[in-house]
């Protein structure tokens, strides 16, 4: 009985952490298929799965088969907005806490283990298609949780040193404080910490960064 | 003695109040301190009526025996002087004077500026007509604007700015058949009942069928409850207290049409047959004109238009409620009709949809087209004539927070009673940045000034708009700048939702002298505490079992049982005291009655969570080492049919678990059925009171 309350308890308590959970995948920036060029929609309910850190959308699983044949010739689709990089750890606020299987894995974190399926943690990554990311979490690699981006300094631009911290208490977009939707995302930004408060902050800093930097000047 | 140590220097500011009260009620009125001024009287009397605003006879308050009101009419520089005639036989009243620049004791905030009219008693108030435009007056007595105690006010400028043939106002409201109290109530207890009328309520197959499965869990997982555009399902949208409005006019005459939105908490989309709107006015200040499609307005905004009357047939003014659940129409002109396009529904999921739409049209790209359901139109208002600008200002942030799941509402997470008032000094600037961390509209409203609205890169200030009210959409941000300088004393800043205010989303501004003395008065209390109770209860072939709680604030005191219907089944009751910490804390103490397996009588004490996925996790400890970790979490599974799980292990009592499904019947009844390992499997009634 005693082991059971304690478990339950420690389950909770396992819970809790994942407030503020900071998810570094960047979402679609297009409103069509990056292979066909069809509009998204038309073919009926897009194919959705997370590349290598880069959420994709496809209108329909042919052209899922073509991408896959040469992600490289698609990838160049998209607008030129540098892949979000590790924030430094801090106390508290390393992704890796939360993840019991990547906790002290020296080699995940560098990005050389062989890739492993987390399943309902890849889940919450893909907010479109659940379904189809957990189809994709088995092929992707080298390691397909949400800090595969973020830890992967293969596909990174080197920058010197370790990234700003990021000066404001709000969100760079919306200026509404970062916990206002319950999760806040960050990612690095030319050597330069951004949060913002939601997914579609994301999507707006992304058609026009320079505009929202400027929040930073002086800071 | 503790009651008298604390009580006697809270009644002596109470008696310091009321002889300031009294002293600026004995202050020269406005016909005195300008007696070359036309005076211009009204007599209003408030009474409660039968009327049938929806169809149906129910309880209405009238003033001179209508809802709306009289007219006002006034021509800038007058002297008004209204009676306000209490004809309620047990309840107070008060008139507000949305937007006009008044004496702050005439501002009719009872408790706060004004004194309060009593039964059967009248006020009388004098101020001068300083300004000119279209505004409105409203009861800012509980839920009395809800029943139908406002009107409206048409002042003309000294010398006309804009011309027509004819001037039409319009009065935008929403009536529920249902007692406001009793509306409150069913808000309160996070019923989902008025999200279910309205077709906007949300649920797990409706989501997977909206293919928005995956965006339903991430707001349950970050505790964002689902988004609604309105609290209340209302039985009728009204303008000038019908259902079907005639302007007057004929083919190629104009019509100046004051809208004025005195709906409770109702945003209307408007949109005409004719074309797009030609809006010359906000909130009563001229702007420059331009044009709109389909205009939104928040609650307590007013906006002029000019419109001509086509050559032949009869063509729509439509007000559809934002969240799509009825609209109201004027028509203009005679013959064959001409209906206006109702604006899109709105989506039930794809928050992030929303919220992408809001922020591309709060930072639109060059070029960008109005939206198909656009926010307010803030970014064309530019006002006609150049006004004074502050040189400086101090800077304030005021967050609109709120826990829709308790439906509490509040500036900074903080009940009014427990905030301070925000002080400022007599001509000083104040901006204000309102961040709404909050999931719906709110529209906020400044008692007796205009504020300047800050765009974002604040070019052109001197022609920035002028408003007393501005919506703040989620998630998003506004600025506003106004200057202490319409008289020291307590002003009210709220959100103009009335179920908002009177729950909490209220402050006071204090504008002291220019060297910062107040009054020794704190400012008084308009929101007072409000008792609410409520309960239900399940009876089923297996087990009875219920509660039932009575909540003012941040307290509650809570009753609790469950018993089996088998002669050897035990019992579980608990009375106990609960106090809301936040929206992820509650703190909870009692005693509990417990002859089940293991269990026995005993205080205990503990607290409750909200854990990601809107999971509540109790844990209790009680006297005599149980120890309780209680894990509940209800699943809406459609629009009718919800799951609630429950799961309790306790150290001397042992786990117990239950899955009960409810079918939603009526707002206070639903069929059950469900399992419990104590009592095993049932089904029968659940009834809400």
């Amino acid at each position: 009985m005693k082991s059971l309350l304690t478990t339950t308890l420690l389950a909770v308590l396992a819970c809790i952490p994942t407030f503020g959970v900071e998810t570094s995948v960047k979402p679609y920036p297009l409103d069509k298929c990056i292979v066909s060029d069809e509009k998204l929609g038309v073919e009926g309910k897009p194919v959705v799965f997370i590349h290598e850190g880069q959420e994709i959308k496809l209108c329909c699983q042919d052209c899922r088969k073509d991408f896959d044949a040469n992600p490289a010739k698609y990838l160049a689709k998209l607008p030129k907005v540098e892949a979000p990089k590790a924030e430094p750890k801090k106390a508290g606020m390393d992704h890796k806490m939360l993840c019991a299987c990547c906790a002290g894995d020296a080699k995940a974190a560098d990005g050389k283990a062989a890739g492993h399926d987390h399943g309902s943690a890849a889940k919450q990554d893909d907010k479109e298609k659940p379904k189809d990311y957990s189809s994709e979490a088995k092929e992707a690699k080298p390691h397909d949780h949400d800090h595969t981006a973020a830890t992967k300094p293969a596909e990174e631009k080197k920058t010197d040193g370790p990234a700003k911290p990021y000066p404001l208490k709000n969100c760079i977009v919306s200026d509404n404080d970062l916990d206002s939707m319950g999760e806040q995302a960050s990612f690095v930004y030319q050597g330069q910490t951004i949060k913002v408060c939601c997914k579609p902050c994301i999507a707006k800093f992304e058609k026009n960064p320079a505009k929202y930097l400027k929040k930073l000047e002086g800071k | 003695m503790i009651a008298i140590v604390l009580g006697a220097p809270a009644q002596a500011c109470e008696i310091c109040r009321q002889a300031f009260v009294a002293a600026m009620e004995a202050a020269p009125k406005a016909s005195a301190l300008h007696p070359a001024a036309r005076v211009v009287e009204y007599k209003l009397t408030i009474a409660e009526q039968t009327l049938s605003p929806a169809g149906t006879p129910a309880q209405v308050l009238t003033i001179n025996g209508g809802t709306p009101g009289p007219v006002l009419r006034f021509r800038e520089g007058d002297v008004a002087r209204i009676t306000v005639t209490n004809g309620l036989s047990d309840d107070t009243t008060s008139i507000h004077w949305h937007g006009l620049l008044v004496p702050n004791i005439e501002d009719g905030v009872p408790g706060v500026t004004t004194p309060i009219i009593a039964a059967g008693k009248s006020r009388t108030f004098e101020f001068l007509i300083r300004q000119h435009g279209t505004y409105w007056y409203h009861s800012h007595t509980g839920h009395q604007l809800q029943r139908g105690v406002l009107g409206s006010i048409v002042i003309e400028p000294k010398t006309p700015t804009i011309r027509a043939d004819h001037d039409q106002v319009v009065v935008l409201g929403d009536w529920t058949n249902e007692h406001p109290s009793e509306v409150q109530r069913t808000l309160l207890r996070m019923s989902d009942w008025y999200s279910f009328r309205k077709g906007t309520a949300q649920s797990l197959l409706g989501a997977y069928q909206a293919g928005k499965l995956g965006e339903y869990l991430d707001r349950e997982k970050a505790l964002v409850p689902p988004m609604d555009l309105s609290d209340v399902a209302y039985d009728a949208f009204l303008m000038n207290g019908q259902r079907r409005l005639q302007l007057p006019g004929k083919p190629g005459e104009t019509v100046r049409v004051r809208i004025i939105n005195a709906g409770a908490s109702t945003y209307f989309y408007l949109g005409a047959a004719s074309g797009p709107l030609k809006i010359v006015s906000a909130d009563g200040q001229d702007v420059v004109p331009f044009e709109q499609k389909l205009l939104l307005m928040g609650p307590a905004e007013t906006y002029d238009l000019l419109m001509t009357i086509p050559a032949d047939g009869s063509w729509e003014l439509r007000a559809d409620a934002q969240d799509g659940s009825g609209a109201v129409s004027a028509w203009l002109g005679d013959g064959s009709a001409h209906a206006a396009t109702p604006p899109p529904a709105p989506a039930r999921y794809g928050m992030s949809a929303y919220l992408t739409s809001i922020l591309d049209q709060l930072d639109p790209e060059p070029g960008a087209k109005e939206s198909e359901r656009p926010l307010s139109p803030y970014a064309k208002l530019r006002s006609a004539t150049p006004h004074p600008v502050a040189t400086s200002h101090r800077e304030l942030t005021l967050k609109l927070t709120g826990d829709m799941i308790r439906y509490a509402w509040s500036f900074d997470g903080l009940d009014p009673h427990e905030a301070e008032s925000i002080k400022v000094k007599e001509g000083e600037s104040l901006r204000v940045r309102l961040v709404n961390n909050t999931m719906m509209h709110h529209p906020i409203h400044l008692h007796g000034h205009f504020f300047r609205l800050v765009d974002a890169n604040d070019k052109d200030p001197a022609t920035s708009p002028l408003k007393h009210t501005v919506d703040v959409p989620p998630m998003s941000v506004r600025t506003i700048e106004f200057t202490a300088n319409e008289g020291q004393g307590d002003w009210l800043i709220h959100c103009h939702l009335l179920y908002h205010h009177l729950t909490g989303m209220i402050r006071t501004i204090r504008v002291t002298t220019a060297d910062g003395a107040e009054p020794p008065h704190p400012p008084g209390k308009h929101v007072m505490p409000t008792v609410y109770a409520w309960g239900q209860a399940s009876f089923t072939t297996a087990s009875a079992a219920g509660f039932a709680t009575i909540q003012s604030g941040r307290d509650n005191f809570n009753v609790s049982w469950m018993e089996g219907m088998r002669h050897d089944d035990g019992h579980e009751r608990e009375l106990s005291y609960s106090r809301y910490v936040d929206t992820r804390l509650s703190l909870i103490a009692g005693y509990r009655f417990d002859n089940m397996d293991g269990g026995r009588d005993g205080p205990f004490a503990g607290a409750s969570f909200r854990l990601p996925y809107f999971i509540d996790l109790s844990l209790t400890h009680q006297s005599g080492g149980e120890t309780r970790a209680m894990l509940m979490k209800s699943l809406q599974l459609t629009d009718r049919l919800a799951l609630d799980l429950s799961y309790r292990n306790g150290r001397q009592t042992g786990v117990t678990t239950s899955a009960d499904l409810r079918y939603l019947l009526t707002k206070q009844l639903s069929l059950t059925a469900g399992y419990n390992s104590d009592f095993g499997a049932g089904f029968g009634l659940l009834t809400r009171f």
